[in-house]
């Protein structure tokens, strides 16, 4: 199974996921992610979601200056965007469950 | 980071941001706002090629615009895919493959265009022969003598041309009204290879098993009227009107009238009588009258030039 395409459907979930810890900028936010072990995640993909989950009005954005490096933009949750994480997280363990209980009918806990 | 890295950085966000041009100006250089940034940091983690590490920068456009939840590629606008098909195909090892060997090729089409020049030359003075040597004051060594020059010019132009990358309009011009010419030519050469050299046989001559007297092919008909006059330009028909037609092929011809291959094909009459003998092409013998036969009228000269239009007689419906 092409992990990529089980990614297109989390993306979401899993950049609120790690903002939920810290805000973070976009090649930030994707050096994180490989970090949980999505090695797959496309970096142009995080960059997008990001652009998008913050025109959806569920992140904040800030720029930070630095002296060597590029100004950075960050992001962070606000309050929508912790909400969707909340809804996001409940869509995705009984989603979880439901998938190990078919694929895996011995650890399932429901049926 | 070296030059390098931020030449490639420049490139592959180039193409990042063409790639999304359909898209409005202020949506896509929101999207893009970092994308250097991003280039750079990822070009100065780790060596190699961009692309090898986040892809080619058509579908890092690609994900980028539809992780943004922006129009797919499948909704943009025809002249763009079309534009990029153009490219993929442009930047195929194969086309590139074929357009390397037409380039290796271009010494021999400066030699070909030198000679359609001279070969032109010729046939403008001269009619059109089949000469492979072009004719030039009458002779083939001054054709010869054009010829070389002529490709040691044609070639020195187009290196010079190949050499400096640009050509100017007058050499452009000309170079594809040398083109054309040389389609025209081939055509030509080709309908002159299709010229049998040989006189055109008539419609009567593919059903023709030859006429027959006494046991022996008849090769020639001798009119006469009753005062015993030679009567020429006599035509002949058998009782269906179809054109009475001597003799099958038999190694000499017969014809009243005859052109030349290479002059303008006008036909031939095979049913007018009596017949002038062409031995071989060129090559006219006037008939022998039988000498049995005492003839009042004058015998006329062969025709070895004739070359007027032979139409069907008005009685020939």
């Amino acid at each position: 199974m092409d992990t990529t395409q089980l990614l297109k459907g989390v993306l979401d979930l899993a950049v609120l996921a790690v903002l939920r810890d810290a805000d973070g900028y976009g090649y930030d936010v994707v050096r994180r992610l490989r970090a949980s072990g999505l090695d797959d995640v496309a970096d142009a993909s995080v960059y997008g979601t990001l652009r998008r989950l913050f025109a959806g009005g569920h992140l904040t954005s800030y720029v930070v200056p630095s002296e060597e490096g590029p100004h950075r933009k960050y992001y962070g949750l606000n309050a929508t965007g912790r909400a969707l994480l909340d809804q996001n997280s409940k869509i995705w363990r009984q989603f979880a469950e439901t998938m190990t209980g078919l694929v895996e009918p011995d650890r399932g806990a429901t049926r | 980071m070296n030059t390098t890295d931020l030449d490639e950085v420049a490139r592959y966000a180039a193409t990042v941001r063409a790639e999304l041009d359909d898209l409005p100006t202020e949506e896509r250089d929101e999207l893009l706002e970092d994308l250097e940034d991003h280039l750079r940091e990822v070009a100065a983690d780790a060596d190699g090629p961009l692309a090898y590490r986040i892809g080619p920068p058509g579908r890092y456009a690609e994900e980028l615009r539809a992780s943004a939840g922006l129009v797919g590629s499948g909704d943009r606008p025809r002249r763009d895919r079309l534009r990029w098909n153009w490219r993929a195909l442009r930047g195929h090892p194969a086309t590139r493959a074929t357009l390397e060997f037409f380039v290796q090729l271009r010494p021999v089409w400066w030699l070909a265009r030198a000679y359609v020049v001279v070969q032109f030359l010729s046939w403008m003075i001269y009619a059109k022969t089949n000469a492979l040597i072009p004719i030039l004051f009458g002779s083939q060594l001054v054709g010869l003598a054009v010829l070389v020059p002529a490709g040691v010019i044609s070639v020195q132009l187009g290196r010079r041309a190949a050499a400096t990358g640009r050509t100017d309009a007058r050499y452009l011009v000309a170079n594809t009204l040398l083109v054309l010419l040389t389609g025209s030519f081939a055509v030509q050469l080709a309908e002159l290879d299709d010229d049998p050299g040989y006189p055109p046989l008539g419609p009567s001559d593919y059903v023709n098993d030859g006429l027959w007297n006494g046991g022996g092919l008849v090769t020639n008909i001798i009119p006469v009227d009753s005062k015993g006059r030679l009567l020429t330009d006599v035509y002949l028909y058998d009782q269906d009107g179809q054109p009475l037609v001597q003799s099958v092929w038999d190694g000499v011809h017969h014809w009243r009238y005859y052109c030349r291959p290479g002059e303008k094909r006008v036909g031939t009459r095979e049913n007018v009588y009596p017949h002038d003998l062409a031995k071989d092409v060129g090559t006219w013998l006037p008939y022998e009258l039988p000498p049995n036969l005492a003839l009042k009228g004058e015998r006329p000269a062969p025709q070895t030039h004739s070359c007027e239009p032979l139409r069907s007689p008005p009685w020939e419906r």
